[in-house]
């Protein structure tokens, strides 16, 4: 035990660098800011987070009294969902943290029990989680405590719940993942599990959204259709998934009901986590093991004949720009951060648009066509295509992913200014893509003229590059460049949110003044050469300002 | 061919010296050792030469050009290897050859030489399509030896080359280096393994806590007090 709290202490410490707050706190003070400043991101992002869920825990609670419904819903509805969440999403943590990261084949040589080092992972893995878990959960048992004028028991078990909430999915996660991969071949098969496991993801992400966007459309007109749909939710997933149900009712059930429904959930969590370390003993290691040993793969081709395609001439920016995409399309998890918001935003508006009914669709492009409607539709497809360009953290990455490797960059003799040209191309050549597809949607549906598409295109584009040009500032102002494991370089990176931020500020001063000019009922082409101007004005010192950092970072970054 | 003058860089806001006040010159045509115990300063020193580390004072020059203000046409004239390779993983060790060849801009015909006759005899032909992550250390040691020479620098840094390299392929890097500065070129590398050292270099600098504390050709270091052999030299001027 002793052995496993000590595990578990460093494993934080490494995860969360807070022996490098610590060191910048004693010993390196001018750059505490770095931390704090990635303290404050945190704070905002898991604020706005609090916040948007606390007006939903508010209003469903207002919602549930006023139409009679069981107020607990609330807290079945909190807790199922986040926990759906961590048994899905959790999987990528776990797949990485127990089986890719770097400090494995370090820990493996340690005289300690394979189930000590699995569970200082796990509970790691719980602790980042709880990022994600305390938003969605903490605001309706807040709200529903208050609500219901609770005692000081209920907030005893709330805390105690809130703080289990992860052990059951990510313990079922985990089983599932360590027992699959003592049958697969991890080392060989890993690109392949990232890349399956993430779209399996998504795909139910996206089924979860159509699903939820269906069931509204079926009716949901009131108050009480909403309490029934989420009567619904909670009798048929919640039946599937009992721990939800266990906490609910352990919370709002009086007396000793209440208190057997909660010590059943204790009692399978610990349950649960105690089973997963003694599975994970007998087969975790052997998992890993078994990836460790060399598969016989067959080789390319030979080097004669590799030699005469991959010797080849380029100018040292191509060569950059194509080293970029290279390394993002071979390490899944860059390539899944990259594309998968191409991916997602259209899918997601195909949904969305699917899940109307046939009359409404009719409707819509109806309306969409008609003359007078064709600026908005124009500028509504103009806000979609540099929404999608911005999906995506590919230039708010873009130095940090280099990591360790980023000495190559410091030693070859290339101006940082051509080094940071190649990832805005690299970053704006995957804007585009998303860019175009958004394209191809208002094309097909609402049938824009080619003149106009090439205008909303062009101006899109512009409106990406800014983007990028902002999150590679962002980037180059602080890459995270020491991790071991490219799933911390894109998703505990920090970087990606500054990113989400500023862009959104770019597009929110965009959209007002864009609608200052609809207001003002200036004529189309005025409201596109005036947005061009914006951009434009916008874009030049964003240019000049990222040279000056580029030149500025390149130099003082010292690895 | 390679001047250090005066270049000093501590750390935690000056508490840590990591480099004190450093004076070297090294001449064309030698093989120059850094010698020094674990943490005296050589990495430190070779990350500043090479542009990874900003000197607090002082100037670095490579053939005359200052690696601070003049730095792009400073670093094509090095060829650096760091004592740890990381490096594009993802990558085949033919497409991080053939990238590197591009950065420094080498013509086709050399690119295409150079590469052969590397992989050839460090014995990674076979390996150049796989991708680096596949390799050993020693295959990453040797890719990345081949990628910092494919563009013929005339200054070697090579910090700690020989670590992971097995027997053939180390007797081989030293061939190299001897043939390189015989055509009037040098290099600088660090070593702990002091024979190497001894048989290899024509001249030593040893550090201890950033200080240089001696210079010279083995022989000179040698006319001191007890001083046989360089080893006796190495533990008595650091043990002091």
């Amino acid at each position: 035990m002793k052995m496993l709290l000590r595990l578990i202490r460093t494993e934080l410490r490494v995860a969360f660098g807070i022996s490098v707050i610590k060191y910048r706190f004693t010993k390196e003070r001018k750059k505490l800011w770095e931390p704090i400043l990635t303290l404050l991101g945190a704070l905002i992002g898991i604020g706005s987070m609090m916040i948007l869920f606390s007006i939903f825990a508010i209003s469903s609670f207002y919602i549930f009294k006023k139409s009679g419904q069981p107020v607990e819903t609330l807290l079945a509805v909190s807790f199922l969902a986040s926990q759906f969440f961590l048994l899905f999403f959790g999987i990528f943590h776990i797949l990485s943290a127990f089986y890719f990261s770097k400090d494995m084949d370090f820990l493996i040589s340690l005289p300690v029990k394979p189930y000590q080092v699995m569970g200082s992972k796990f509970v790691t893995i719980i602790v980042n989680e709880y990022i994600m878990s305390i938003p969605m959960v903490l605001p309706s048992v807040v709200v529903y405590g208050i609500g219901m004028g609770e005692g000081i028991m209920y907030w005893l078990k709330a805390l105690i719940s809130i703080l289990l909430v992860p052990v059951i999915p990510l313990a079922i996660s985990s089983l599932i993942v360590i027992v699959l991969m003592r049958f697969v071949n991890i080392k060989k098969s890993k690109d392949l599990i990232v890349v399956v496991a993430s779209f399996l993801s998504m795909a139910i992400g996206i089924g979860v959204n159509f699903y939820v966007q269906k069931m509204m459309n079926g009716g949901m007109e009131d108050y009480y259709d909403m309490g029934q749909i989420q009567d619904w939710v909670i009798k048929n997933v919640g039946s599937k998934f009992p721990p939800s149900i266990w906490v609910t009712y352990g919370l709002s059930k009086p007396g000793m009901e209440g208190w057997g429904y909660f010590l059943l959930f204790v009692l399978i969590s610990v349950l649960l986590f105690t089973f997963l370390l003694w599975v994970g003993n007998r087969v975790f290691y052997k998992g890993i093991l078994s990836g460790n040993e060399r598969s016989g793969k067959k080789r390319l081709a030979s080097f004669e004949t590799a030699s005469d395609k991959y010797i080849k001439v380029s100018s040292p920016l191509t060569a950059l720009f194509w080293k970029e995409w290279k390394l993002l399309l071979r390490t899944p998890v860059f390539m899944i951060n990259g594309l998968s918001g191409m991916i997602i935003m259209p899918v997601m508006t195909l949904i969305s648009i699917l899940g109307q009914s046939q009359e409404s669709i009719g409707n819509f492009i109806k309306v969409a066509r008609e003359p007078r409607n064709d600026i908005y539709v124009s500028l509504v497809g103009f806000g979609l295509m540099v929404l999608a360009a911005s999906l995506n953290m590919v230039s708010s990455t873009a130095v940090s992913r280099e990591g360790y490797t980023f000495w190559i960059s410091k030693m070859i003799p290339v101006s940082p200014r051509k080094q940071i040209i190649s990832k805005l191309l690299h970053g704006m050549a995957i804007s585009t893509m998303g860019i175009l597809v958004i394209g191809a949607f208002v094309v097909g549906l609402i049938g824009v003229s080619v003149l106009k598409l090439l205008v909303l295109i062009f101006l899109s584009s512009l409106a990406s590059m800014t983007i990028a040009i902002l999150d590679l500032i962002i980037d180059i102002f602080r890459p995270k460049l020491d991790w071991t494991n490219p799933h911390e370089a894109v998703k505990t990176n920090l970087n990606g949110l500054f990113g989400i931020i500023v862009s959104m500020g770019y597009m929110f001063f965009m959209t007002v003044f864009a609608s200052a000019m609809v207001l003002f009922r200036m004529p189309q082409t005025v409201i596109f050469l005036g947005i061009f101007i914006f951009e434009v004005v916008v874009l030049l010192p964003c240019i000049i300002v990222l040279f000056k950092v580029a030149e500025n970072r390149y130099k003082n970054i010292e690895i | 061919m390679l001047i250090i003058k005066d270049v000093s860089k501590s750390y935690n806001k000056g508490a840590v010296k990591a480099v004190d006040g450093l004076n070297l010159h090294v001449r064309n045509g030698e093989i120059f050792g850094f010698l020094g115990p674990n943490g005296a300063g050589k990495t430190t020193t070779i990350k500043m030469i090479v542009g990874l580390l900003n000197q607090d004072s002082g100037s670095i020059t490579i053939k005359g050009f200052d690696n601070r203000k003049q730095s792009l046409e400073a670093k094509k004239r090095i060829g650096y290897v760091p004592d740890n390779p990381d490096i594009y993983d993802k990558l085949t060790g033919l497409e991080y050859l053939n990238f590197m060849a591009d950065v420094y801009e080498v013509p086709l015909k050399e690119r295409r030489e150079r590469i052969d006759y590397y992989l050839d005899i460090f014995d990674l032909k076979k390996a150049a399509t796989d991708i680096i992550k596949s390799y050993s250390h020693g295959m990453k040691q040797k890719i990345v030896l081949t990628g910092a020479l494919v563009h013929d620098p005339e200054l070697w840094i090579l910090d700690e080359p020989l670590v992971g390299l097995d027997p053939k392929s180390a007797h081989i890097l030293k061939d190299l280096m001897r043939k390189h500065c015989d055509k009037g070129n040098s290099v600088f590398f660090s070593t702990h393994v002091l024979e190497v050292a001894e048989r290899l270099c024509d001249r030593i600098g040893i550090i201890n806590r950033g200080k240089l504390i001696a210079i010279g050709m083995v022989d000179e270091l040698k006319k001191g007090e007890n001083a046989e052999t360089l080893e006796n030299i190495f533990l008595e001027l650091t043990e002091k």
